[in-house]
């Protein structure tokens, strides 16, 4: 495996989000120039009152999307360790989607091209926005070593059930 | 450019018939949205437009009535969101723009359409889903008479994820006239008691998905600017992030005496449990918790478990907290968050049904309720019977009956059953044209509302919209028809500079702050005021009598740091002709032609000359 | 001279305006603070909203310097 060195991460803490979702209007606003929240990389679910769930792209490190895509759309920024979409080769089979462990890269009408998280080249928005706001519920770490980060990966309903049972029961 | 194109909204709603089942398209044009907004001002020009030939004879509860559910233009783009709820209201007969909080209202503009006007009514049980550009009216046979609670994983079940959605509970589907329009569990819109109009079309919800983009704003660099400006205001209101709405209920009870206790007998208490330190140490699972956008996050979700039965509500918010709390004798605080909850999960406005359960308890004390009308004792702070009644409520069961049609006409009714005077049972009751008063007194003056604030009100008791001195200034109602028109939270809202420069940033309009207080504002409230003064079909408001604070606040406070406040009616009086001057409405309240045609609205005349004429006042 | 020009029930107790003499330069929310507590007025700075003359919020780095008259309202109304 290659190393992450210089690699970035954003580390989620459930218990501080909010549910407010302005990570989504962030990263829309910047990768789309308008506010479309079905477009936006990071997805938060809300199963339950109180107990919201943001869920994206981990950059997994066997990265099961790149390996996935039959035309070679998807490859690795190895600066940031994001993947990156090549728009002029997705063909929007979804295979990315199927291979990935959370379902995570997004389908979008009106867009040509498979949406995955990106770091925004290694200052994300997402996390500018949250930290804005004073939430401080996403932060920019180092990417840590290894696979326990593809727990974050896990489908949303799967990480819903195992957060939020610890809360409410 | 401004009119020929709308910046901000897309210029057209969904319209559901569901009588015949049709849905088309109804066009808003960019004059109209420049005259009236959106949002409560939209909702009140298209009520007018489509019912206002016969106002009077519409009945809230029947087909004929319409249900907006709208959008503004800081819909989206301005932190924090509010989705308009109006139609004739079963309150005041009248016009009021309730809110609510919900991911509707930015999902229905990612639909492509900026709301909904619904109409008619569906004979069996039905529940609209949009999807983008598609509407279905959906069979809801199987989710009519579920709680709020079970309706939301039923629905997700059904559609296999989480959708925004508003909806209403038991309470709603019984007619009962204080239903609110229910979203996210612990949200209402419950001025106006349109969740008994939602029932009345057998409408369970309205569920939305938008995949698409909110509509192109007119001036994007500044919008970026000023909403970076607002989030950072707006995020250092850190004490009201920390307690939220909750911590009003220790210090406007205890700081300003202006909470209601015991039906608002007294204004003051100084029970340290309702002190919002203590609360969220005791039982606050999530804090903080936010709604769409939002970067003040003001909620909370709070847990407690009675008799092995857990209960989620939220901080609870202040209205609850001390509707359910203070003004039932309930110093709990684990009881009234359990009320709170309940409340929430039959659908039930906790302000007006605190309200009028505060009546029927001070009924019972009086003697003029019996056990034989109960089937029970009623007593303040008794959780078992205060949970039984607020079911009676819901279900229309026994004395629920009569208290489900609302303070007002429940006292009414009262009377009649008792044979006395109307006026006997109403002097307990605390509320102005129909809408139970929101949990801010005015007798200490210490709080913010001011004498004329209900009495003046458009939307009576309404405290999200009350009316004050000077009309050209944030204390006028004006205001709050221009937040409830835009649609914000309040919340989030900052100075009127501010709210009007992000408004043109987002629409491309030149508004002024003398346009907003000498013309829109003035529009929008002079259009409701007619329709509340036709009002019916059972109710006629008289101005003369019904322009004025409930019995109860002239008497004297009798507890707490401003005991023997109260106000003076001559101050009222004086404050309320002045109120009208500045609107261009005459002695009695009622507007002049001068000021409708000012106004563009002189297709009212004629309605304006029937009601000058019946008060006999030429 | 530095002019506070109260609104609602604030104007009530305490007057439509109240001129405070300031000899030198002092922080309008730390002044306008004061006042309240010196008055008993059960409100805390942070629930009300300070605006110049055209309706635009105040900085709270803001001094009796900066400007000579201000309005006070309240901040949230209602919840």
């Amino acid at each position: 495996m290659a190393s992450t060195q210089g690699q970035i991460w954003v580390l989620v803490d459930y218990s501080l989000c909010t549910g407010c979702r302005l990570c989504e209007i962030a990263c829309s606003l910047k990768h789309e120039g308008v506010i479309w929240p079905a477009a936006s990389r990071i997805t938060v679910y809300e199963d339950y009152p109180g107990c919201p769930v943001p869920h994206y792209c981990v950059q997994c490190p066997d990265y099961p999307c790149v390996s996935a895509c039959p035309t070679k759309a998807l490859k690795v920024d190895q600066n940031t360790g994001a993947v990156l979409v090549d728009t002029s080769l997705c063909t929007l089979c979804s295979s990315c989607v199927q291979a990935c462990p959370g379902r995570v890269p997004k389908v979008v009408k009106g867009k040509q091209y498979v949406l995955i998280c990106d770091l925004c080249g290694g200052d994300p928005a997402c996390v500018k926005e949250c930290t804005r706001a004073g939430y401080n519920a996403l932060r920019v770490i180092r990417k840590p070593q290894g696979t326990a980060i593809k727990h974050y990966a896990k489908p949303p309903e799967v990480v819903v059930r195992e957060v939020c049972s610890r809360v409410f029961g | 450019m401004g009119m020929v194109q709308t910046f901000g909204m897309w210029g057209r709603l969904l319209d559901v018939d569901l009588s015949s089942g049709k849905v088309a398209e109804m066009k808003v044009s960019p004059v109209t949205y420049r005259m009236f907004i959106g949002g409560r001002g939209l909702a009140a020009h298209i009520l007018w437009r489509e019912l206002g030939r016969r106002w009077r004879e519409v009945d809230p509860l029947g087909p004929e009535n319409i249900l907006t559910v709208l959008t503004g233009p800081l819909t989206g783009y301005y932190p924090g969101i509010k989705l308009s709820i109006s139609g004739k209201s079963p309150q005041s007969g009248g016009v009021v723009g309730s809110v609510v909080s919900s991911h509707v209202a930015y999902a229905i503009k990612a639909c492509g359409y900026d709301g909904l006007v619904i109409r008619g009514a569906s004979r069996d049980p039905v529940y609209i889903y949009v999807r983008d550009g598609d509407v279905e009216v959906r069979d809801a046979s199987r989710l009519w008479g579920m709680r709020g609670v079970d309706l939301i994983k039923a629905l997700r079940s059904e559609l296999g994820r989480d959708a925004p959605s508003i909806y209403i509970g038991p309470a709603g589907e019984n007619l009962v006239r204080t239903a609110a329009v229910m979203a996210r569990w612990f949200h209402a819109a419950g001025y106006g008691g349109y969740g008994a109009v939602m029932g009345s079309k057998k409408l369970k919800a309205v569920v939305v998905e938008g995949s698409g983009p909110l509509p192109p704003v007119a001036n994007k660099d500044e919008f970026v600017k000023l909403r970076y400006e607002v989030i950072d205001r707006v995020a250092s209101r850190v004490t009201f992030r920390r307690w939220g709405t909750t911590s009003a209920i220790w210090r406007v009870g205890h700081d300003t005496s202006s909470e209601p206790v015991r039906n608002w007998q007294e204004e003051w208490h100084n029970k340290e449990e309702f002190n919002h330190v203590l609360i969220e140490w005791r039982y606050w699972a999530k804090n903080p918790w936010a709604d769409w956008s939002c970067p003040l996050a003001c909620m909370k979700v709070s847990k407690v478990g009675i008799g092995g039965v857990t209960y989620l509500s939220d901080g609870p918010d202040y209205e609850m907290g001390a509707y359910l709390g203070t003004n039932l004798g309930v110093f709990e605080v684990d009881k009234a968050i359990a009320l709170s909850a309940m409340a929430d999960d039959l659908g039930l406005c906790g302000i007006q049904t605190g309200n009028v359960m505060g009546l029927a308890v001070e009924l019972f004390e009086r003697g003029v309720l019996t056990r034989e009308n109960v089937g029970y004792d009623l007593r303040w702070g008794d959780f078992e019977g205060l949970r039984r009644l607020m079911e009676d409520i819901a279900y229309r069961r026994g004395v629920g009956r009569v208290l489900a049609e609302g303070t007002y006409r429940a006292a009414v009714e009262i009377a009649r059953m008792k044979g006395v005077d109307p006026g006997e049972v109403l002097k307990y009751a605390v509320q102005v044209k129909g809408v139970g008063i929101g949990a801010h007194g005015i007798r200490s003056r210490k709080d913010y509302p001011q004498p004329i604030a209900y009495a003046a009100s458009v939307q009576g008791g309404d405290h999200t919209s009350v009316a004050g001195l000077p009309a050209n200034s944030e204390e006028s109602e004006s205001w709050s028809a221009f937040l409830d028109s835009a649609v914000v939270c309040s919340f989030t809202s900052t100075d009127e500079d501010m709210m009007i420069r992000f408004t043109n940033a987002v629409t491309g309009w030149a508004l002024t702050k003398e346009e907003l207080y000498g013309v829109v504002g003035p529009r929008i409230l002079t259009l409701q005021r007619v329709m509340l003064l036709l009002g019916g079909p059972d109710v006629r408001w008289d101005p003369r009598k019904h322009d004025d604070n409930p019995p109860r606040f002239y008497e004297p406070l009798p507890s707490g740091p401003y005991a023997g406040s109260f106000v003076p009616r001559d101050e009222v009086r004086k404050n309320l002709e002045e109120y009208y001057k500045q609107l261009g409405w005459d002695e009695n309240g009622i507007p002049t032609e001068d000021t409708l045609k000012k106004l563009g609205l002189y297709d009212l005349a004629d309605a304006v000359r029937e009601i000058r004429r019946e008060l006999g006042a030429g | 001279m530095f002019c506070l020009q109260f609104y609602g029930n604030l104007a009530h107790s305490l007057g439509r305006t109240l001129c405070l003499d300031v000899d030198r330069c002092v922080s309008i929310y730390s002044i306008i603070e004061e006042l309240l507590r010196s008055k008993g007025e059960p409100i805390s700075v942070d629930e009300l909203l300070i605006t110049t003359a055209d309706g635009k919020q105040v900085e709270h780095e803001a001094t009796t310097c900066d400007l000579g008259e201000v309005r006070v309202l309240r901040l949230v109304r209602g919840g």
